[in-house]
């Protein structure tokens, strides 16, 4: 083949995985759109007080790990006692902090020493001790503390100590609304005709949010430059992406700062995998493998579109790029680890589309961006490509992300409204601009020293730091919280 | 014409959508196209660059841009629109709501001449029929529905009594023939808790409906209108319900006074989502008559059915036959039967052979089992139980500490 036969079938390569990019991207807009419409008028009048009185309601352990949180722990474990739900306990597990988490925990809720036994269906590092609290306000608060084993680890201990029917998985930083535990568990009760094995909520962005007492009183727009562009980034992630996934039962994960999931199930396919840093994704590709392979039962996978949860996102540069260096490195080590499912008509819509969805739009987008970017720079400077076609291909690409943005920000002021002022649409809209300029060229950087600390470092299961600033508490009286 | 109007607002999304999808290929098509044909006309279409040495694909990409970049201009008019909608709306329901509770208040606790409360309420009908848009109704209805649900004596009949002075026949049928789903639940709501006659039909069509929220919604006000051919409809037709239903029914059955429900029936049911209704309603209205067919329930296939059946009938076991059974079926309950068992198993005549039980499920069951045998083991007598504190087995030792430690 010659030397422009060549070019012309990179070129076309290009073209065509656009395309199909373009196409996948809109039609998960539209059906995202139509989901979120048809949820908000089914549930305008769902009394979910009324569950508070219901006789079938799966009891619910809420499972929070916990390492080196002492700037926000206090204000995140009242926000978790003050949740609306029948039947529930907290399991916060410190996964052997360095900093002072324990100590704050134990003087600030009463607590004491208590033998408190468990099945070891899933193995873990030792549990140093379990905690209860003599104030009976606090009865269903249990705090687990174990030696550090990593998030994945401390969830299993979580599970282990846990006994009722389902497990929220969660971070302890988050702040969950009052009635997310009554909404989540809905997906569980009112489908007949499948098997619901797990439920995945909205999770929206908690830096410069007013915090009182463990509620968001206040939603602002974040002051940090690199959080506003996170907001955005969220925003479809969670309205769009995952949303339009869960219609068709094809979600492959459910954020590991919420979801709430079928505790025995999950003891079943052997807990959370500590092997890996993408635990949560991990887990749920593995739940619906056991579902095709050993249950052989009509499943699901639920995802509401609520906003019930509120977590802190990286602000600065360092801890940003650690968590996205992360986050790569535990999908491909998924991809990798159930690659039998790839293409595989056994698995149905998982098989065949969720999963070459990931491996082609998530893994592979931003090393394929990175080399086409790379590419038609160079064939502009040897004068390969005319600069009209090169300006007319980048500017489809970016007014295609703006588009894309827009109906992101379009969503959420037609659904849920949470940034009301004009002035945060403002800013949001605007970052839209600059961000298709600096924060995904960076976050494709980010993907690809992912891909290559994966394939080419030792060591691949580290988390790293994530610093917490902590929430802006507009209750003075709490000298924990910043 | 109100449904017409209804239907045609319903349309409108998927026809403007569409109406964009057409406009938005025929614009390909118009744009690529050198020469446009009308009629026998041939025109050279301005729009095409004649230069037929840029590719079709490259023609496209410039399409394509020109079309995302009106959608973006769209979207943002959107955007704006939809944020000052939502506040001035915000304003409004706020004024609406001052507006309406200050006129229901002034009627509710007029207490002078029946002439001037009769004038009043004339003056709300007024102006509710005066009232142009849907959001206002159904507001001022849910105020008066509020009241009405929450107070009693006086004050419950003349919400009521309001509420009928309300010309609310043709409004009701409109949201009930509606399209959109909100409305059919709104109709739903009012039909239910005004108890209102004449719509039963539409309550059973939505019933049928394979819209979950409406099928439960409608499930709900049949079970609250008459629960006695309701639960008969439930076996009679067929309909599918989920746990979600069963709550709601139990909770709607609350109110209603239960000897003539058919409980039998209901457990009886091929379904075993009805069958655990009519287990948990006979469960809670004592029917140990009902004792031998739950027994049989308890070797469902469906966990649901079978967890419900265990504790009921554990719930209800009072002869030693009963306790033989839940000990001999024990291994197949679920846990939270199991710990139903343990608990109720002290009613057994015989000590030795509850102790021996025991004794069993603190051996070989697993931790939380284990903690609720020694806890029942307790109830029976302590030297049983302090046996345990040197046990062989580790796992025994420690529940037996964490029973004395906290």
């Amino acid at each position: 083949m010659d030397y422009d036969k060549w070019i012309e079938l990179i070129n076309n390569y290009y073209i065509i995985y656009a395309c199909v990019l373009f196409v996948t991207y809109i039609v998960t807009a539209i059906i995202s759109y139509a989901e979120i419409r048809s949820y908000i008028n089914k549930n305008r009048y769902v009394d979910y007080m009324k569950m508070l009185s219901f006789n079938k309601l799966p009891s619910i352990s809420i499972i929070a790990p916990a390492y080196n949180e002492e700037r926000t722990i206090i204000e995140n474990i009242k926000c978790l006692l003050s949740l609306q739900y029948q039947n529930f306990e907290i399991i916060v597990v410190n996964d052997g902090s360095k900093d002072n988490t324990l100590q704050l925990v134990i003087d600030c809720f009463d607590l004491i020493s208590v033998e408190r036994i468990f099945d070891i269906e899933l193995s873990t590092m030792p549990v140093r001790a379990i905690y209860k609290s003599i104030n009976p306000a606090y009865s269903h608060l249990i705090i687990v503390d174990k030696e550090n084993g990593g998030k994945a680890d401390a969830l299993n201990v979580g599970i282990n100590v846990a006994q009722n029917d389902l497990f929220l998985s969660m971070d302890v930083d988050c702040i969950i609304e009052q009635d997310a535990l009554l909404r989540m568990v809905k997906p569980f009760l009112d489908d007949s005709k499948h098997v619901v094995i797990a439920t995945g909520g909205v999770i929206r962005i908690a830096n410069s949010c007013e915090v009182s007492d463990g509620k968001i009183v206040k939603v602002n727009f974040p002051r940090e430059f690199w959080v506003k562009f996170q907001v955005l980034e969220y925003f479809r992630a969670f309205s769009m992406g995952r949303m339009a996934w869960s219609k068709f039962n094809g979600l492959l994960i459910i954020s590991g700062a919420f979801g709430l999931f079928d505790r025995k199930r999950v003891i079943k396919v052997g807990g959370y995998d500590n092997t890996t840093v993408g635990e949560d994704l991990e887990l749920v590709v593995r739940m619906r493998r056991y579902m095709h392979e050993v249950e052989k039962q009509k499943y699901r996978v639920a995802f509401i579109p609520d906003p019930l949860c509120w977590t802190e996102v990286p602000q600065t540069y360092n801890v940003l790029s650690r968590q996205r260096n992360r986050w790569t490195r535990g999908g491909i080590d998924t991809i990798f680890k159930h690659r039998k499912m790839f293409l595989n008509p056994r698995y149905g819509l998982i098989g065949m589309f969720s999963f070459p969805y990931w491996v082609f739009f998530e893994w592979l987008a931003p090393i394929i961006e990175f080399v086409g970017l790379f590419y038609f720079l160079i064939m502009l400077i040897f004068g390969l490509i005319n600069p009209y076609v090169f300006t007319i291909l980048f500017l489809l690409v970016f007014v295609f992300s703006l588009m894309y943005s827009f109906f992101a920000i379009f969503l959420e002021t037609y659904t849920f409204n949470k940034y009301s002022d004009a002035k945060s649409s403002f800013q949001m809209i605007l970052f839209t601009f600059v961000e298709m300029l600096i924060y995904q060229p960076l976050n494709m950087y980010f993907a690809i020293t992912g891909n290559l600390d994966f394939f080419f470092k030792k060591n691949k299961r580290g988390w790293g730091d994530m610093t917490r600033a902590g929430f802006t508490n507009t209750n003075k009286s709490n000298s924990n919280t910043k | 014409m109100k449904t017409i109007a209804i239907y045609i607002r319903y349309l409108s999304f998927w026809l403007l959508f569409l109406t964009l999808g057409t406009l938005i290929i025929y614009g390909c098509y118009f744009y690529i196209t050198l020469k446009i044909s009308v009629g026998s006309l041939k025109l050279l279409n301005m729009l095409t660059n004649s230069d037929m040495s840029i590719p079709m694909w490259l023609y496209l990409a410039e399409y394509l841009l020109l079309v995302f970049t009106c959608i973006c201009f769209i979207l943002l008019l959107y955007i704006a629109y939809y944020k000052k909608h939502k506040n001035v709306r915000r304003s409004i329901r706020g004024k609406y709501i001052d507006c309406f509770v200050k006129g229901i208040f002034s009627y509710l606790y007029s207490s002078g001449s029946i002439w001037y409360a009769e004038n009043e309420k004339k003056n709300l009908c007024k102006l509710w029929s005066k009232l142009n848009n849907d959001y206002a109704k159904r507001l001022f209805i849910n105020i008066i529905r509020q009241v009405y649900l929450e107070t009693t004596g006086p004050l419950h009949e003349k919400s009521l009594s309001l509420f009928k002075s309300l010309k609310y026949d043709s409004f009701i049928r409109t949201y009930s023939v509606s399209p959109f789903i909100r409305n059919n639940l709104f109709a739903i709501k009012i039909i239910r808790d005004f108890n209102l006659k004449g719509y039963e039909r539409y309550i059973l069509r939505f019933a049928k409906r394979k819209n979950d929220i409406l099928r439960s919604a409608a499930l709900v006000s049949l079970v609250q209108f008459d629960p006695y051919d309701n639960l008969f409809f439930l076996v009679d037709q067929k309909i599918k319900i989920t746990v979600w239903d069963i709550n709601l029914i139990i909770i709607a059955l609350q109110t209603v006074s239960s000897d003539k429900i058919e409980y039998r029936m209901l457990v009886n049911s091929n379904n075993p989502e009805i069958s655990t209704l009519g287990i948990m309603l006979a469960s809670r209205n004592k029917r140990v008559d009902l004792k031998l067919e739950i027994k049989s329930k308890m070797s469902s296939s469906n966990e649901l059915l079978r967890e419900t059946a265990f504790l009921a009938f554990a719930e209800f076991a009072d002869t030693k036959s009963d306790f033989d059974v839940l000990m001999f079926k024990f291994e197949t309950a679920s846990e939270k039967a199991q710990i139903d068992i343990i608990k109720k198993i002290v009613k057994y005549p015989e000590k030795a052979v509850v102790v021996y039980f025991l004794d069993m499920v603190v051996e070989n069951k697993s931790f939380p089992l284990k903690v609720v045998a020694l806890q029942t083991l307790l109830e029976i007598d302590f030297f049983i139980v302090a046996k345990y504190r040197k046990s062989d087995n580790e796992s025994i030792r420690h529940v037996y500490r964490q029973l004395f430690n906290f």
